[in-house]
Order: C-alpha cells, then sequence, then structure tokens
C-alpha cells in the first residue's frame, strides 16, 4: 500500500524558472484562481486577486531573488491579497461561504457529478478548519505547493507547516461528512 | 504513545520524499504501530486530496487578465522612461544647449563687429574688459599687416600683447589730459581709430 500511494504521489514536477509574467500566468494562473476562489469562496474577488497577483508579479518581478521557488513566490503574494482581502470583507461584515457560493452558481452536469460532489464535501471539511491549518491545507491542495514551498509563502519552518498539516489531516479525519462519502477509515 | 516521526508521514503520504529517505521511512513504519496506523488512516484522505483536479479559469477570464497584463506593460515601460527626474534633467539640458547656443551666437556677432567700429555706438556699450580682449584682436590683425615680425615672434599671452601695444601708443603720443597724465578714454577711442 505504502509504495502505491509513493506512486500515485510522485508526478513528475514542472519547474518553474522564468520570471515573465505572461509565461507564469499560463503555467500558475489556474492553480491561483483555485486557491483564491477556495479561499475566498467568492468568484469575483477571487478574479480580482488573480488579477492583482499577476499585475504585481509584473510590477516586482526584479524583487524577486531566488531564495525560495517561483511559484512559492507567486502564491505568497495571491495569498496576502487573498488576507487583505478578507481583512477588508470583515470591515463590510460581509462573509460569503464556499458553500453558500457553491449553492448559488449555476448548477451544470459536471457539477452534479460525483467527483465535484466529493471534492465540495472536502472543500467545505476544509473550511471548517482552524485558519492557520486551513491555509496550509488550501495552499497544499489547491496551490499545489511543496512542504518546503509552503513554509517559504507563509514564512515559517518547515516542521511547522508539516505540523499543521498533519494536525489538520487528523481534524478532517474526524468529520463526519468526509467519512459518510468513504473517504476515512474505521479508526484501527 | 507517541513518535517524533509522525510528522514525516505527511512528507511521505504527498510524496516529497527522496528514494532513499522514502525507503527509510518504510522501514521506520515497519517497526512503529502509530506512524503505520496515521499512514493507513490518512492516506485515503491524502489522496483524495490529491485528487482534486486544478481548478479551471471561467470563460474569458484569461484573455481578460492577458490583456490587464500587456496593458500594464506598457504604461510600466511607460512610467520607467517619464519620470519627473527624467523629465526634469531633459529640460534642463535642453535650455542649456540653448543658453550656449544663444551666447556663442553672440559672442560670434561680437567679434565680428569690434574691427568694424565704425562710429561711437558699439564702443558706449564695451566694458573695459572688452576692450583689452579687442585691442588684441585690432593689434594682431594689424600687425599681420604692416609687422608681420610681430606674429612671427608667435605671442601668446595677450597681456604681453597688450602691454606692448600700449608702448607703441605711449610712444606715438597718447592723447593726454590737462594734468599730462594719458587720456585713457580719448586714448582707447584713438586706438580704435575714431573721433572724440
Amino acid at each position: 500500500m505504502y509504495n502505491q500511494v509513493k506512486q500515485k504521489t510522485s508526478k513528475p514536477k514542472q519547474r518553474l524558472t522564468s520570471c515573465d509574467p505572461a509565461e507564469l500566468f499560463s503555467q500558475l494562473g489556474s492553480v491561483v484562481y483555485g486557491y483564491a476562489l477556495h479561499m475566498l469562496a467568492d468568484p469575483g474577488q477571487a478574479e480580482d486577486v488573480l488579477g492583482e497577483t499577476f499585475l504585481r508579479v509584473c510590477s516586482r518581478k526584479d524583487q524577486y531573488r531566488g531564495r525560495g521557488s517561483i511559484k512559492s513566490w507567486v502564491l505568497g503574494i495571491a495569498h496576502r491579497l487573498c488576507i487583505d482581502t478578507f481583512r477588508t470583507r470583515a470591515r463590510r461584515r460581509n462573509p460569503v461561504r464556499l458553500s453558500e457560493s457553491l449553492a448559488s452558481s449555476e448548477p451544470s452536469p459536471v457539477n452534479r457529478s460525483e467527483r465535484d460532489e466529493r471534492n465540495r464535501i472536502v472543500a467545505e471539511a476544509i473550511e471548517k478548519l482552524p485558519a492557520e491549518q486551513k491555509e496550509v491545507v488550501m495552499l497544499k491542495v489547491y496551490g499545489q505547493l511543496t512542504f518546503r514551498e509552503i513554509s517559504e509563502t507563509l514564512r515559517v519552518p518547515l516542521n511547522t507547516a508539516l505540523g499543521r498539516m498533519h494536525l489538520a489531516t487528523k481534524r478532517l479525519a474526524l468529520d463526519p461528512n468526509l467519512g459518510k462519502i468513504g473517504l476515512i477509515k474505521d479508526e484501527l | 504513545m507517541n513518535c517524533d516521526k509522525t510528522q514525516q508521514c505527511m512528507l511521505y503520504l504527498w510524496g516529497e520524499m527522496t528514494a532513499g529517505e522514502s525507503e527509510a521511512f518504510a522501514e521506520h513504519l515497519a517497526q512503529c504501530s502509530v506512524c503505520k496506523a496515521q499512514v493507513e488512516r490518512l492516506g485515503p484522505l491524502v489522496r483524495s486530496m490529491q485528487a482534486i483536479e486544478r481548478e479551471q479559469l471561467p470563460e474569458g477570464l484569461a484573455e481578460r487578465i492577458r490583456a490587464r497584463l500587456s496593458r500594464s506593460r506598457r504604461e510600466h515601460f511607460r512610467r520607467l522612461w517619464i519620470t519627473p527626474r527624467r523629465a526634469v534633467a531633459v529640460a534642463a539640458s535642453i535650455l542649456l544647449i540653448l543658453g550656449l547656443s544663444v551666447m556663442w551666437r553672440l559672442m560670434l556677432n561680437r567679434t565680428q563687429q569690434l574691427p568694424d567700429s565704425s562710429g561711437g555706438q558699439i564702443v558706449d556699450t564695451l566694458t573695459e574688459e572688452d576692450y583689452v580682449e579687442a585691442l588684441a584682436l585690432v593689434w594682431v590683425s594689424e600687425s599681420e599687416s604692416s609687422e608681420g615680425s610681430l606674429i612671427d615672434a608667435e605671442i601668446e599671452d595677450i597681456g604681453a600683447a597688450v602691454e606692448h601695444l600700449l608702448q607703441q601708443v605711449d610712444e606715438n603720443s597718447v592723447p593726454v589730459d590737462s594734468d599730462g597724465q594719458p587720456n585713457s578714454t580719448q586714448g582707447w577711442y584713438w586706438l580704435w581709430g575714431t573721433n572724440v
């Protein structure tokens, strides 16, 4: 089983080396959008974050020192923009929840599929996590970063990122909705 | 029961260990029931999170963002070229060039007018410094025609040349004041060949 896990997870990773905003957008646009969409649960705001992220990449590309990966640098910009959006939203006292956002969106044949239903349940479970754990899971699942990149993005030690992910995964494993769809094995 | 390697389960489950690390951790799992239980319990959930597909961009969004990026890049380059400091520097350079060309033009006109001082109008506007300069020019032009030897001497020091000229003036009875001192103003005019 362990080998199975290893095989499934060790996809060849494309290393980004160019700092050209247009090229970065081609490669990371959907990742940034997915991350912002799940962080903010608002397609309009996710679109704003996406646009602003790459505008900042465009204007600040000289500031990239190559300390971390380009991907973690870009996701770091998106992450901070999401945090800013959260703060603005908190000031306006206008919270939007992912489940409401998904419910209000037009149902499509794809949305109705079993896979998307499963994704929606996982997304809702992630949404209930404490903020620090949630951002690590979001960066991992929707930002598709490695743990090292997450630690660079959040500017925390690698073990802290690993610890938060471990706690988050254990917490998710207790979610009854995830148990219902067969994602959690009964406790040994 | 605890194990200090439980956090490593995440690296293992998400496939972020090197081949060597993965092998070593698999050996650890065979001996550690805590880590083994974590991997078995959390494995399906991790796999399900890995299977979540990348979000697709809504239709037209990529084009809108690309258009914004392209606009912003053009503006960025424009901003890079026309900064306030650069604008001031360019304006100052233009003024300096204009000023120098006007000065050059004036100087050129003056040197052309000085030898041809047929009246007192030009003389009235000149300062004493100008006279010295003009004297030197007159002296050089005259000496070219009558006293070629002076030119041959190649006197570089203009002050010495003026001194030499003044000596000549003295010898040729420079106009004097009532007290017997040379009348400098009249002397200059005399030198210029103008009537006072």
